[in-house]
């Protein structure tokens, strides 16, 4: 018997059980599908954040302490105040800005809103990209002359002044401390690398932090972060070894590691890739399980019909049927269950795929990786759990399955 | 045609050997009509099962058509089922699931003829029983007598050396029987070697050769003119 009819026997056979072949291609669908839709997913996912992290932060650098290097926290030596002057003085064409985190209640007349204060310079806008919607933002000459001024985030203004516009001018409360309120943050734009809100965040000096800031067990005013954005990718590796050069020089190294982290987005890349790539693949191969569960469903039905179809066998084997050929049907009939169910997944996983591009918004890419893993899936399984059933078909003594009723 | 010598079947059930042919000698030549006829449980089922290349002998030589078939592989014996036994049973065994005419294409697919000779074939063996006109029709749309004549065309399609009926009037009414038989008459005029297994004197009646077994032995055998 060839190919061809062996594929006419095993369809028309399909068509006769419409019900319980679609049941049986149901898990074999939903399997593929899933696994489809959860590597397409992870793919668009990684290739939306490193086009976010690429198209505003690969020419970017962080600097703190390297607390990899220390067995005692309480050990960790922070950056001073003084080594902020020397690098904006050692790099030209460089943004940079210290950022000090702290938090609490902000208040105006009597009213409270609990919000995150960061003391930043003015570079920190420009390296960040984050535009006000009121007033302005702060100003090197906010820095040199050490004024106490904030830049609310737009709920925290939203909060205290029922019009974000009329905040900036006014005088609010924050540690015990009076500062002037000269502009209000636009609404931050929720990206694939980013998906915190911003908006409870409110911007003040450095300077202006760091005399409000509680420094016990620092001994001391400190540095704790540094933030740098080199302006040409090329002078990236440049900027790193020139700070990471002076902060070697200045507090030396401890157990042979350097004090301090100069690390780049590069580096960030490059983790968050390979987190990815194992998220993904975790979650392939929980997915991976239905298609088992699928091709274990797959099994039991072609046994059942192995047995249902004895008499049938046997009479095929009668007519002049040798075993091959009984191994066949039955082998195709599995594999045309497997490739038609594998086929519905591919179609369900690629639309899956299609409106969780939609929802989020990433870049939508056909998934070609998952869909040719698919249908590579779908065979294997037809494959090696077709083969036990058929084998058993094709095994059968003519004369026991002919006389079986 | 069909040589046996010293034919022996013995079953083994666990620990028990059940024998049920006990050293069977026969001859049928081309073009015979014989019947063979005996009890349940005289061996006749097991004879029929070895001379239809079914199952093998425990011991004793078969030669089908100057074929030594007694020591061939599984698919050798399916070679030979396809080329040289038409077989025709008591419940038809038809594929309920395709219609009349390509139930009696079916041993030319495994014969692999191409489809077109393939259905010239299996429409001429269907005129020849008279049932070109239900060709496209399912087995549940036929009646008894019918059906059993869908199987005859398919046995004779591969035109075999020797045409096997096992009990084939069994699930048919008197008057059906006598039109199947005829048949079997016709087709033996014709030239057609025929086997006929049956405890039915009536029928065996129409064979001219009649062959009694029991217990694993032949009793009898009878020409008749």
């Amino acid at each position: 018997m060839n190919l061809s009819e062996g594929f006419r026997e095993s369809w028309e056979t399909i068509r006769h059980n419409k019900l319980r072949t679609f049941l049986t291609m149901l898990g074999m669908n939903i399997g593929v599908g899933a696994v489809i839709a959860v590597m397409a997913t992870g793919l668009m996912g990684r290739g939306a954040i490193m086009s976010g992290i690429e198209g505003m932060g690969s020419s970017l650098i962080w600097v703190r302490a390297n607390r990899a290097a220390y067995e005692r926290e309480q050990d960790m030596v922070q950056m001073r105040p003084e080594d902020l002057q020397t690098l904006r003085g050692l790099l030209n064409g460089v943004w940079l800005t210290p950022l000090l985190r702290d938090q609490g209640p902000v208040g105006y007349r009597g009213y409270q809103e609990l919000a995150a204060v960061y003391g930043v310079w003015p570079d920190y806008a420009l390296i960040w990209q984050r535009p006000v919607s009121e007033g302005r933002f702060l100003r090197p000459e906010d820095v040199e002359r050490k004024q106490r001024v904030i830049v609310l985030g737009l709920n925290t203004a939203k909060a205290l002044f029922a019009n974000p516009a009329a905040a900036v001018g006014q005088e609010i409360l924050f540690k015990g401390k009076t500062f002037t309120v000269v502009g209000v943050m636009q609404k931050k734009e929720r990206s694939a690398i980013d998906d915190r809100s911003d908006d409870d965040t409110c911007y003040t000096t450095h300077e202006a932090l760091e005399s409000v800031f509680d420094w016990s067990g620092y001994g001391g005013p400190r540095v704790l972060s540094i933030h740098f954005k080199v302006r040409e990718l090329a002078d990236l590796d440049y900027v790193t070894a020139q700070v990471a050069g002076y902060l070697d020089h200045r507090y030396g190294k401890v157990q042979g590691l350097p004090r301090f982290s100069v690390r780049q987005a590069e580096e960030n890349i490059r983790t968050t890739n390979k987190i990815f790539g194992v998220i993904t693949t975790v979650i392939t191969l929980i997915a991976g399980i239905s298609l088992l569960v699928g091709g274990i469903g797959i099994m039991n039905i072609m046994l059942v019909t192995v047995t249902e179809r004895t008499q049938e066998i046997g009479i095929r084997k009668a007519l002049g049927a040798r075993r091959r050929d009984i191994l066949a049907q039955f082998m195709i009939e599995a594999l045309i269950i497997c490739l038609i169910g594998g086929g519905l997944g591919i179609v369900l996983g690629v639309a899956l795929t299609a409106v969780i591009s939609a929802l989020r918004g990433w870049a939508y890419l056909l998934p070609w990786l998952p869909i040719s893993l698919g249908l590579g899936v779908s065979i294997a399984i037809g494959l090696f759990f077709g083969i036990y059933p058929a084998l058993k078909a094709a095994r059968l003594d003519p004369v026991v399955a002919l006389t079986k009723e | 045609m069909i040589t046996l010598q010293g034919i022996t079947k013995v079953y083994r059930l666990g620990k028990i050997e059940v024998p049920a042919l006990n050293g069977v000698d026969l001859v049928v030549k081309a073009h015979e009509f014989c019947a063979i006829m005996g009890p349940s449980g005289s061996g006749k089922s097991t004879l029929m099962n070895i001379i239809g290349c079914l199952d093998r002998a425990t011991s004793g030589r078969y030669v089908l058509d100057d074929i030594d078939v007694s020591s061939m592989s599984d698919n050798e014996l399916a070679a030979v089922r396809n080329r040289k036994i038409g077989f025709v049973f008591q419940t038809f065994n038809l594929l309920p699931r395709m219609t009349a005419l390509r139930n009696v294409e079916l041993p030319l697919v495994y014969a692999g003829m191409g489809g077109r000779e393939r259905r010239a074939r299996a429409l001429a063996a269907m005129k020849q029983v008279g049932l070109e006109n239900r060709a496209l029709h399912k087995p549940a749309e036929l009646s008894g007598g019918q059906r059993q004549r869908v199987a005859i065309a398919r046995a004779l399609i591969n035109s075999p050396a020797i045409l096997f009926a096992d009990e084939p009037t069994g699930n048919l009414d008197s008057r059906t029987s006598e039109e199947i038989m005829g048949i079997f008459e016709e087709l033996n005029r014709q030239g057609a070697t025929i086997l006929l297994v049956t405890h039915e004197a009536d029928i065996a009646r129409h064979a001219r050769r009649v062959i009694h077994i029991r217990d694993g032995l032949i009793t009898q055998d009878e020409v008749r003119k």
